[in-house]
C-alpha cells in the first residue's frame, strides 16, 4: 500500500514537473522570438540609416515600420516575463524606438546617419544581451 | 462643459497610419496633426480651464518622428509650456502595445526647447 502511494505521489510530483517546464519553456520561446524580431529590425535599420536616395526607401521604411510595429506586441508579456528587468528593457526599447523611426524617418528629406547605425546596433546588442539573461532566470531566481 | 467633450483620438479624427513630419512627407504628417487638430483642441482645453485628452487606440503605426514634430512642436513651435501641457494634456491608451507611443510623447515634450 505504501509502494503504491509513494509510485502515485512520485507520478504526480513528475506531472507538476513537467507541466511546469512545459510552461517556462512556452516563456523561453516568446523571449527567443523576440530576440529574432530584434536581429530584423537591426538589420532593416541598419539599410534604411545608411542609404541616401534610394529608389526603394520607402519600402524600406515601411517595413522597418512593420517590424518596429510587431514589436510592440512582446509589450504585453514582458512584465511577466522580465520580472525585475522590466523596466531597463522597457527603457532600451523606447531609445530603440526613438533611434530607428525618428529624426527624418519617413520623411522627404531623410540622409543616411551612420552614427545612428552605430547607435542602433549598441541598442540591440543591449536588449538581446537582456533577453537572453532573462531567458536563464526563466527557470531560476528573478 | 465636460472634459469628455476635449477629447481627440488620432486613428478616428486623423489617421490610422500618421507618419512623417512635414506637407511634402504625406497627407497625415506631424505638423498639419499639430496645426489643425491638436493646437486648435489644445487652446479651446485650457479656455475651459479643463484638459484635452488625446486617445492613442485604434493607431495601427507611428514613428517617432510624427509624434515629435507633433507633440514636441507643441513646445518647439507653438511655444506650450510644458507646465501648462502637463496640466492641460492628458495622452490616454488602453493597449498595452501602444504605451511605447505614450512614453515616446512624454519623452519629447520633456526634450524640446523652443525654437
Amino acid at each position: 500500500m505504501e509502494a503504491l502511494l509513494a509510485a502515485v505521489l512520485g507520478a504526480f510530483l513528475g506531472y507538476c514537473t513537467s507541466i511546469f517546464f512545459m510552461l517556462k519553456n512556452q516563456d523561453s520561446i516568446l523571449i527567443n522570438e523576440h530576440i529574432n524580431t530584434i536581429f530584423r529590425i537591426e538589420e532593416t535599420a541598419i539599410k534604411y540609416w545608411s542609404v541616401e536616395n534610394s529608389t526603394n526607401l520607402a519600402a524600406q521604411a515601411a517595413r522597418l515600420d512593420g517590424d518596429m510595429t510587431a514589436s510592440s506586441f512582446f509589450l504585453e508579456d514582458a512584465e511577466r516575463l522580465l520580472g525585475k528587468k522590466f523596466n531597463e528593457f522597457k527603457k532600451l526599447d523606447g531609445e530603440l524606438f526613438d533611434l530607428v523611426t525618428g529624426e527624418s524617418f519617413q520623411t522627404a528629406s531623410h540622409t543616411a546617419n551612420y552614427s545612428t547605425c552605430t547607435e542602433i546596433i549598441t541598442k540591440c546588442n543591449q536588449i538581446r544581451s537582456l533577453l537572453s539573461n532573462s531567458r536563464w532566470s526563466l527557470f531560476w531566481t528573478r | 462643459m465636460t472634459e469628455k467633450k476635449h477629447m481627440l483620438v488620432i486613428s478616428e479624427d486623423f489617421s490610422k497610419f500618421p507618419a512623417g513630419r512635414i506637407k511634402a512627407d504625406g497627407d497625415f504628417n506631424g505638423t498639419r496633426f499639430r496645426v489643425e487638430y491638436l493646437v486648435s483642441a489644445l487652446r479651446a482645453a485650457i479656455a475651459d480651464k479643463t484638459r484635452l485628452s488625446v486617445s492613442l487606440d485604434g493607431l495601427k503605426s507611428c514613428g517617432s518622428s510624427f509624434l515629435e514634430e507633433a507633440f514636441g512642436g507643441l513646445v518647439r513651435v507653438e511655444k506650450f509650456s510644458k507646465s501648462q501641457l502637463d496640466s492641460s494634456l492628458r495622452i490616454i491608451c488602453t493597449e498595452t502595445r501602444l504605451q511605447r507611443y505614450k512614453d515616446a510623447i512624454e519623452r519629447h515634450i520633456e526634450k524640446a526647447k523652443p525654437e
